[in-house]
């Protein structure tokens, strides 16, 4: 009779390999995306967005923006589209790098990639 | 057939349909594979079926070693077996045979899985760096268990008992009163009942954080405890910090959402410093590895997120800084601070 010993049985790899390191992702897709954002500190609804959105996101720790309250956000949105939403009246701005990770600065200084957001500020 | 079967069809076929597409994926397609399987558990569940009921073939030698590349090649041939030319398949739907292929990269993925973790009869499972995997324990119990991770489990009739050894996991704990469910490492005793929570060993610390539900926190010289002893309780949302004297520090709340991002390989940044940000991409690849230079620049604090397997994209934000400077070696990225005063010299 054949041994019973193997009770815990692993179902399922997700061999990483498989992945291996991509390089970023792909710039900004323009698909609608159904978002489910609290309003919570901003820094982690803007993470939130990241993640829904699938897109990379990085931007300094700047303590009382990244704590401001942030609006909350539900529904479908273009990512670029949700973002600006995010980011009204925080005075950041976004830009995309060229791999397609979005990065935020003050909207006050001068970046060189910087891409202008119609109507978030007023 | 009633609507929920005509779901889990149409999500078996696009399993199918990834995992063939996987066989030679785009970057694009690598991401939104990995996007498409943690959308859902219905997604994971349906490759975890097709796996599960292969499993029983045994077709697989477990003891062999086996490559990654050699299992994709061999599903490769297995799949022009069934009847498909040689050339790479288009992007098209070929329903009829995705369906063999899947089920057959599915039996590989378990051929390396058993390979990778049944290293003796004691249940002991552990991953490569870069590597992940996800098991269903003989309680229904399901571990995701992440890279570079060692584990052990141990069930009898009064307890189920997993020691993690290093690295991280994350437990969704079937309820079972009789049974409580606890997670071991060198500083903790992480006890549920029923519930989903992650267990990291980060050096001499453990990192216990609550995904649904409550867990208790003790001490290992506590394991023969009843369920009246006093000790904290962490609820969803909590993190806290165990060091190696055993002192008991709750953090403040998470996005309960950010903590299990590690099974999409995605990293989550909130106010972390630069020096932490570069070891947990280490921490999923071999190559390039990232070394931050100076204090100060170490402590540079961000938010953001990441795909675990890109931090070239962490790199290229950095080199927008012109105050920086990079110097790429062997598999390694050094980025340092330009000004003189802080160049280390060799």
């Amino acid at each position: 009779m054949e041994s019973r010993k193997r009770t815990f049985i692993p179902i399922a790899v997700l061999a990483l390999a498989l992945i291996q390191s991509t390089s970023g992702e792909p710039a900004a897709a323009a698909a609608p995306v159904e978002y489910h954002i609290a309003s919570q500190p901003l820094a982690q609804a803007l993470n939130a967005w990241a993640q829904q959105s699938g897109l990379q996101l990085i931007w300094p720790a700047v303590d009382d923006v990244a704590r401001t309250r942030s609006r909350a956000l539900y529904g479908r949105y273009q990512p670029m589209q949700a973002l600006t939403l995010l980011l009204q009246d925080s005075g950041l701005r976004y830009s995309v790098l060229k791999e397609g990770t979005v990065t935020l600065s003050d909207s006050s200084a001068d970046g060189p990639t910087a891409v202008p957001v119609n109507g978030s500020r007023r | 057939m009633d609507s929920r079967e005509k779901e889990t069809l149409s999500v078996a076929e696009q399993a199918a349909e990834w995992l063939l597409i996987m066989e030679t994926p785009t970057d694009r397609e690598r991401a939104a594979f990995w996007k498409w399987l943690s959308a859902s558990p219905l997604h994971v569940r349906e490759v975890l079926l097709a796996a599960k009921t292969r499993q029983r073939l045994r077709a697989f030698d477990a003891s062999h070693q086996l490559e990654l590349e050699t299992l994709i090649a061999s599903a490769r041939s297995h799949i022009s077996q069934i009847g498909e030319p040689a050339v790479p398949p288009s992007r098209t739907r070929r329903m009829r045979w995705a369906y063999a292929a899947a089920a057959c990269l599915a039996v590989l993925m378990v051929a390396a899985a058993s390979y990778l973790t049944i290293s003796d009869a004691r249940h002991t499972y552990s991953t490569e760096l870069g590597q992940q995997l996800v098991l269903e324990l003989d309680d229904g119990s399901v571990v995701y268990l992440n890279t570079d991770s060692r584990m052990k489990v141990r069930f009898s009739d009064q307890a189920r008992d997993v020691y993690l050894n290093a690295g991280q996991a994350l437990f969704e704990v079937k309820h079972d009163r009789s049974r409580p469910f606890r997670v071991h490492t060198a500083t903790s005793i992480v006890e549920a009942v029923g519930t989903q929570f992650d267990v990291r060993v980060v050096g001499n610390r453990t990192l216990v954080s609550v995904v649904e539900g409550v867990v208790r926190v003790l001490k290992p010289q506590m394991d023969a405890v009843t369920v009246d002893m006093p000790a904290p309780r962490l609820a969803a949302g909590e993190v806290a910090s165990v060091d190696a004297d055993g002192q008991f520090e709750r953090k403040s709340k998470v996005d309960v959402a950010a903590i299990a991002a590690w099974k999409q390989q995605r990293l989550i940044f909130n106010e972390e410093t630069l020096g932490w940000i570069a070891d947990e991409f280490n921490r999923y690849n071999a190559a390039p590895r990232l070394k931050v230079e100076g204090d100060a620049l170490r402590s540079r604090r961000f938010n953001g997120v990441f795909n675990a397997h890109s931090p070239e994209s962490l790199v290229e934000y950095l080199q927008q800084d012109p105050s920086l400077e990079f110097e790429r070696k062997e598999g390694e990225i050094v980025i340092r601070a330009v000004t003189s005063a802080s160049v280390e010299q060799p």
